[in-house]
């Protein structure tokens, strides 16, 4: 059971360490390769969130990585009142130790599905949501913000 | 809007109009939808992606899970989104 700790936002907001790749098949000419020769990859801060359904990265990383929208999902925000359609991307996902050294701990075990939203200005450049936590335990009322899978 | 997006959804909404007991029973995997309707499900993303890919060409299918719709997506909201 790996554990991953990580650190809080203003003392309130769980964030972990991950990595966020576009390590999904791509064409190369007519054949499908999985191969890491055009894999991007970058390591940001993830605001662990149990209020969100779904999980969610910055608008400008999903640009980075190249993601190609995969479908397109509708999104409640509650404090305006409104429901709006929101393109959705799969992107690979890890998970960072951030106290041993920026080792890999945990490899999430499938292509996350993701929805992009501006982040910009945010500490945090992704949202890691019940979609990922259901897998996991989560304690963040001591300590460290801890997440076992 | 693009012709793709309004493809997606077209298949996006094939979800919520499913049959309740469909839905229960796929809840969690991931469907492959092409022209409006589930064309297969899996159990990963993985393997639906995987499979879409190998039996249409890009731009002409959505994977998506299986979920309640719509999505909350919590603390982005409730802070201060959209600036």
């Amino acid at each position: 059971m790996p554990i991953i700790r990580g650190k809080y936002y203003e003392r309130r907001q769980p964030l972990v360490k991950v990595r966020l790749s576009n390590a999904i098949p791509h064409y190369v000419g007519e054949e499908l390769s999985i191969g890491p020769a055009a894999e991007i990859a970058c390591d940001v801060w993830a605001l662990v969130d149990t209020g969100a359904t779904h999980s969610v990265i910055d608008r400008q990383i999903q640009v980075e990585l190249m993601l190609l929208q995969q479908g397109s999902k509708p999104v409640l925000f509650p404090n305006m009142g409104t429901i709006e359609f929101h393109p959705t991307y799969t992107c690979g996902l890890h998970f960072f130790d951030h106290y041993s050294d920026g080792a890999k701990v945990h490899e999430w075990k499938d292509w996350l599905e993701v929805l992009s939203f501006d982040l910009t200005e945010r500490t945090f450049k992704a949202v890691i949501g019940m979609d990922v936590l259901q897998a996991a335990k989560l304690s963040v009322d001591q300590g460290l913000p801890i997440i076992e899978f | 809007m693009s012709n793709l997006d309004l493809e997606h959804r077209k298949n996006s909404r094939a979800i919520s109009e499913l049959p309740k007991g469909e839905f229960e029973t796929h809840r969690g995997e991931f469907a492959v939808l092409v022209a409006g309707s589930v064309s297969s499900y899996h159990k990963t993303n993985r393997e639906a992606i995987l499979a879409a890919r190998s039996n249409y060409v890009l731009g002409q299918f959505s994977v998506q899970r299986i979920e309640p719709q719509p999505v909350d997506v919590g603390f982005i909201d409730r802070a201060d989104y959209p600036r």
